[in-house]
C-alpha cells in the first residue's frame, strides 16, 4: 500500500522534470532542439498516462490511495489524495495530453512552436495536481499553477486578438482565483485546518451562515472557472484566438477542473446543501446549457461554435451535481455517477472536435461558416471529414456513440428524480446541439470542393489526424461498452459520496485545536 | 478590537478595488487587482493575529506544554508568502500583455474587439469579419515564403 501511495507523486513530478529538462534543452532556437523537446513531450505524456492507468487499475478496486508528503500526517503536511474519480479524470487528463502532443506535432509549424511542448506539460502538472490535491490551499496552488501555464499558452504568438482574449482570460480567472483564496482564508480563520478530510469532519460544527458564505464564494470561484451561467463570458471570448491544439486542450481540460473541483468540495464539504441549493444548481445548470447552445447559433466560425458548446455542455455535468441529492427509484448517487460520466464522454469527444475544427481550417485556410469560405470538405478531406462526422454525432448523443448513453443516464436521473423542467431543457438542448452540428456539417463540409484561402498544409496530415481517430474510437468504445464505464463511474460517485471513508482513509489527527469551538458566541 | 480593524481594513481595500476593477483604464484595472490580492493577504494575515507580539515560533522548546497560546500560528504566513508569489506573477503577466497590446497599437492594430463590447459607441461595419481569429495561419503563411528559397539554395 505504501509503495503503491507514492506512485501519487508521478503524476505531477513526470510533467514538472520533462518540462523543466525541455526548456533547459532549448535554450538556442533550432529545429533539433525544437525536436528534442517534441520528443521528451512525447515521452513525459506516455509515461504520465502509464502511471494515470496504474492508479486507475488500483482505484477502481474501491480503495483509496493517500501519500504524505515528507512523512507529515494530516493534517499538517502536503496531503495526495487518489479515489477512482480523481484516478479516471487523471486517466483522462494523460490521454487528451497524449492525444495533444501528437496533434500539435502534426499541426504546429516546428518554429512557431517554441516551448509549446513545456508549458503543456506545466499545464498538465497543475491539472495533476489539482485532482490530487488533499487540501483547499494546494488546490489553490494547483489551480494557479495551470493557469499560468493556460495565461502563457493562450497568448503564444502574440497576435492583437489573442492578447485581447488574453486580457479577459487573465482578469476574470484572477479574481476567480482571489475569490477562492478568500474563502480559504476564512476556512482557515474560522475552522483551524485546510485539509479537505479534517473540514469534512469540522464543518458540520460551524454555524450555519459560515458555511452558507463560504459555499457561496467556492461556488462563484469555481463556477467561473466551469465557465457556469452567468461567469462563463470569459470562455468564447478567449478560446478560438491560439492555435488549435492549445484550444483542443483547453476545451478538454481546463473547464473540467472547475467541475472536478465543485463535485469534489460540494458533497464532501457542505453535503446538506447539495438538497437545499437544488432548484440553484439546477437552474444555474439549464441556463448554462441554453447560453451556450443559443451562443453556438449566433457565430460563425467553427471553432467559436465548437468554444460555446464547451458552456453548454458543463451545464449538463452541474446537473448531474444538482440531481445528487434527490431519488426515488435509482441508487443514491446515480445522478452524480451520470455525471461523471458524462465528464468522461464530454473530454474525449469536445477534444476531437477541437482538434477536427482545427485541422479544418489548416486545411481550408479559414474556419468561417460563410458561403464562400469553408466548404467542401467532405470531398477534399474525406478522412476528416468522417472523423468530424462521428465526433459531432457524438457530442449531439445519438446512438452508439458515448454522448447518447451520458445523455440517458442524466435523464434517467433527472426523470427518477421528478425534476420535470431539466429533463426538457436538456432534451431541447440536445436537439439544438444536434441542428448546430449540422449546420457545421452543412455548411463547412458537404458540397463541393473549394480553393483554399490561403495555400497551406498541415505539416503532417496522418499525425494530425491519428489523435483525432484515437478519440473517437474512444468515444464509440465507451458508447458500446458502456456498461462497464458506467460501473467506474458509479464506482466513483460512491466513493465521492463516502465522506467517512474519505476522512477514515486520510486519518488527519484529531488534536488539532481550532480558533472557533462549538456553542461559543464571537 | 484589532479583528474589527482588520475587518474594517480588509472592507476597505475590497470595495477600493472592486471600484478600480469596474474601471475602463487598463492602469486602474491592474492597481485594482493589486488591491485586491492584497485585501485577501490581509484577510489571511488577520487570521493569525489573537495574540500580538508574539513570535510564529516556540522559543523555549523545552517549557512548552501544549498551550497554543504562547506563540502565534506560522501557517497563514507561509500561506500569504505563496499567494504573494503567485499574484505578483499574474499581475507581471498582465502588465507584459497589456504592454504588448499598448505596442500593437501604436504601430496600428487594433486590439479592442467592438464586435463584443456592448459599450462600444458605434456599430461596427465588419460586424461579420472575424478574420483576425486566423492571425496565427499568417505567420505560417509568412514561414512558408521563407521556406521556398531556402529549398532551391
Amino acid at each position: 500500500m505504501d509503495f503503491y501511495a507514492n506512485w501519487l507523486a508521478a503524476p505531477i513530478l513526470v510533467p514538472l522534470v520533462f518540462a523543466a529538462s525541455a526548456l533547459l534543452v532549448a535554450r538556442r532556437v533550432t529545429l533539433r532542439q525544437i525536436r528534442v523537446q517534441r520528443s521528451l513531450a512525447l515521452v513525459a505524456s506516455l509515461l504520465n498516462l502509464a502511471v494515470a492507468l496504474l492508479l486507475l487499475y488500483h482505484t477502481l478496486q474501491g480503495q483509496r490511495m493517500v501519500l504524505y508528503a515528507g512523512a507529515w500526517q494530516a493534517p499538517f503536511g502536503i496531503t495526495l489524495v487518489a479515489d477512482a474519480f480523481s484516478a479516471i479524470m487523471l486517466a483522462l487528463t494523460a490521454l487528451l495530453g497524449v492525444a495533444v502532443v501528437l496533434y500539435a506535432m502534426g499541426t504546429l509549424d516546428q518554429r512557431q512552436g517554441l516551448n509549446f511542448y513545456p508549458l503543456l506539460l506545466f499545464l498538465l502538472m497543475g491539472v495533476n495536481g489539482a485532482f490530487l490535491a488533499g487540501d483547499l490551499f494546494n488546490l489553490y496552488v494547483f489551480f494557479e499553477v495551470l493557469l499560468m501555464a493556460s495565461f502563457v499558452l493562450l497568448s503564444l504568438g502574440g497576435r492583437p486578438s489573442q492578447v485581447n482574449g488574453g486580457l479577459r482570460y487573465v482578469v476574470l480567472n484572477l479574481i476567480a482565483s482571489t475569490l477562492f483564496l478568500t474563502a480559504a482564508g476564512v476556512v482557515y480563520g474560522t475552522l483551524g485546518t485546510l485539509n479537505l478530510a479534517q473540514l469534512a469532519e469540522r464543518m458540520a460544527l460551524a454555524p450555519q451562515s459560515l458555511r452558507i458564505v463560504l459555499a457561496g464564494i467556492l461556488l462563484l470561484a469555481f463556477g467561473s472557472k466551469a465557465g457556469l451561467f452567468p461567469l462563463f463570458f470569459w470562455l468564447p471570448a478567449s478560446y478560438h484566438t491560439p492555435h488549435p491544439a492549445v484550444t483542443a486542450i483547453f476545451g478538454g481540460l481546463l473547464t473540467k477542473v472547475g467541475i472536478y473541483a465543485l463535485f469534489r468540495i460540494f458533497p464532501l464539504l457542505f453535503p446538506e446543501l447539495l438538497s437545499s441549493w437544488q432548484p440553484l444548481l439546477l437552474t444555474v445548470a439549464a441556463l448554462t446549457m441554453l447560453t451556450g447552445v443559443f451562443g453556438a447559433m449566433a457565430v460563425t466560425t467553427i471553432r467559436r461554435v465548437l468554444s460555446f458548446h464547451v458552456i453548454s455542455q458543463v451545464g449538463y455535468m452541474v446537473m448531474g451535481l444538482g440531481l445528487v441529492a434527490s431519488g426515488n427509484q435509482l441508487a443514491l448517487g446515480f445522478g452524480l455517477a451520470a455525471g461523471i460520466f458524462y465528464i468522461i464522454h464530454h473530454m474525449i469527444v469536445k477534444t476531437a472536435l477541437l482538434m477536427a475544427g482545427g485541422a479544418a481550417e489548416l486545411t481550408m485556410g479559414t474556419g468561417r461558416l460563410e458561403p464562400g469560405y469553408l466548404g467542401g470538405l467532405a470531398k477534399r478531406a474525406p478522412a476528416l471529414a468522417v472523423l468530424f462526422f462521428v465526433a459531432a454525432f457524438s457530442l449531439a448523443g445519438i446512438p452508439p456513440s458515448s454522448g447518447f448513453v451520458s445523455k440517458l443516464g442524466l435523464l434517467q436521473a433527472a426523470l427518477d428524480a421528478g425534476q420535470w423542467p431539466i429533463a426538457g431543457v436538456s432534451l431541447v438542448v440536445s436537439l439544438l446541439t444536434l441542428m448546430s452540428m449540422l449546420r457545421l456539417w452543412q455548411k463547412g463540409f458537404a458540397g463541393p470542393a473549394k480553393s483554399d484561402t490561403f495555400p497551406l498544409r498541415t505539416p503532417q496530415p496522418r499525425l494530425t489526424l491519428a489523435p483525432i481517430a484515437l478519440l473517437v474510437l474512444a468515444s464509440l468504445a465507451i458508447g458500446i461498452f458502456s456498461a462497464p464505464v458506467f460501473g467506474w463511474a458509479q464506482t466513483a460517485a460512491a466513493q465521492v459520496l463516502d465522506r467517512e471513508g474519505y476522512i477514515r482513509a486520510v486519518a488527519p489527527r484529531a488534536d488539532i485545536p481550532r480558533l472557533w469551538a462549538p456553542g461559543e458566541e464571537h | 478590537m484589532i479583528a474589527l480593524v482588520f475587518a474594517g481594513l480588509v472592507a476597505v481595500l475590497m470595495a477600493s478595488a472592486t471600484y478600480l476593477i469596474l474601471q475602463r483604464h487598463a492602469v486602474r484595472m491592474v492597481l485594482g487587482l493589486g488591491l485586491f490580492t492584497h485585501a485577501v493577504n490581509l484577510l489571511l494575515f488577520g487570521t493569525s493575529v489573537s495574540h500580538r507580539g508574539l513570535p510564529p515560533i516556540i522559543a523555549d522548546k523545552a517549557a512548552f506544554n501544549g498551550d497554543i497560546s504562547q506563540f502565534v500560528d506560522p501557517l497563514p504566513q507561509a500561506l500569504i508568502l505563496t499567494a504573494i508569489v503567485i499574484s505578483f506573477g499574474i499581475v507581471a503577466f498582465l502588465i507584459a500583455l497589456l504592454h504588448r497590446r499598448n505596442s500593437l497599437e501604436a504601430i496600428g492594430e487594433s486590439c479592442t474587439d467592438r464586435r463584443n463590447d456592448p459599450f462600444a459607441k458605434q456599430a461596427p461595419a465588419t460586424l461579420e469579419r472575424e478574420e483576425e481569429d486566423y492571425e496565427w495561419l499568417e505567420d505560417v503563411v509568412l514561414l512558408k515564403q521563407l521556406d521556398k528559397p531556402k529549398g532551391r539554395r
